[in-house]
């Protein structure tokens, strides 16, 4: 019985959870709507650079300990006229072993919060919300080719306990 | 006599010459890679994509120590290119009213500071050789005014 009750839980909280992210992004963009606003709100940005059509975009989330990441993408006036919350599941989803490279990987999720390198092959990692937003730590593998060769999903727990960061 | 002491002389030389040969060596072995640059210099400020894959690093958050650096590599990680980056040619090839803000991210990075100004922003820039570029935009994000903070 009170697995069934646990059961009924986790299916409310991971469609509520589902719904949140495009929410969440639809009401950054409605309330930024100039790029001072966008500062005003959400603070500095990891990283400025331009797309390949000339637009200004702006990414927040190399922060080790911000679980998801915001893109915001402007016009020549300055004006948001598209803005997302990147790095949720479906995002994760899109990298596959074997065919995604970093470019791939850089441009659905964003720049990575820690880079390392282990026994020579380069590790990409990220705080992110996995299996109805649990906090996880992502971690990329990429081979000598720059090809994702594993995704690897860590629960954050206190060492020992086992209770969720 | 005058023979045992041009062949310490020599002796020397070689020395020498060896020691700066291990050095260019150590230069060029710590630059080779990605992992060597990682382990050089960290996690890069910026990471972006060239045409043909070529990915590029950007170091600028330690310039009062080491100025700032741009990475280039191939697909592979093997470093195809360095190149020091807010130099003062880059801030002299800012030119107000003519300068667009993709080009001033493709000279000097991306910027350390975004400051609101009313409606619009404030880029600032940390330079290598001291001080602080700051850069306001106009309409069409071009360049309205440069000024260097000391």
């Amino acid at each position: 019985m009170r697995s069934a009750w646990r059961a009924i839980a986790v299916v409310l909280l991971a469609g509520s959870c589902l719904s949140a992210g495009p929410v969440q992004a639809e009401a950054s963009k409605a309330e930024a709507q100039s790029v001072a606003e966008v500062v005003r709100r959400q603070g500095q940005p990891s990283v400025v650079w331009f797309d390949a059509t000339g637009r200004e975009v702006w990414e927040y989330g190399s922060n080790p300990f911000r679980f998801t990441g915001l893109r915001f993408v402007f016009d020549d006036q300055g004006r948001v006229v598209y803005s997302e919350e990147t790095r949720q599941e479906r995002d994760i989803r899109r990298i596959i072993a074997g065919q995604s490279d970093r470019q791939d990987v850089r441009e659905i999720l964003g720049e990575p919060a820690r880079l390392f390198v282990i026994r020579g092959e380069m590790h990409w990692e990220w705080a992110v919300f996995w299996l109805a937003r649990i906090p996880h730590r992502l971690v990329i593998q990429f081979d000598e080719r720059g090809v994702v060769k594993d995704i690897g999903k860590y629960r954050l727990t206190v060492r020992g306990s086992g209770v969720a960061n | 006599m005058r023979f045992f002491g041009s062949v310490r002389a020599g002796t020397g030389a070689c020395l020498a010459w060896c020691l700066v040969c291990l050095a260019a060596q150590a230069a060029d072995a710590v630059l080779a890679d990605m992992k060597a640059v990682r382990a050089e210099w960290g996690l890069p400020q910026a990471i972006r994509f060239r045409d043909g894959g070529v990915e590029v690093w950007e170091y600028h958050r330690k310039v009062t120590r080491n100025g700032a650096w741009r990475y280039a590599f191939d697909p592979a990680g093997k470093v195809l290119s360095v190149e020091r980056i807010r130099t003062a040619e880059d801030v002299a090839a800012i030119v107000v009213s003519e300068t667009h803000a993709s080009e001033v991210v493709a000279l000097l990075g991306s910027p350390d500071r975004i400051v609101p100004d009313g409606e619009g922003v404030r880029w600032q820039f940390q330079l290598p050789q001291g001080g602080t570029l700051v850069l306001g935009f106009a309409a069409g994000k071009i360049v309205s005014t440069k000024t260097v903070m000391p």
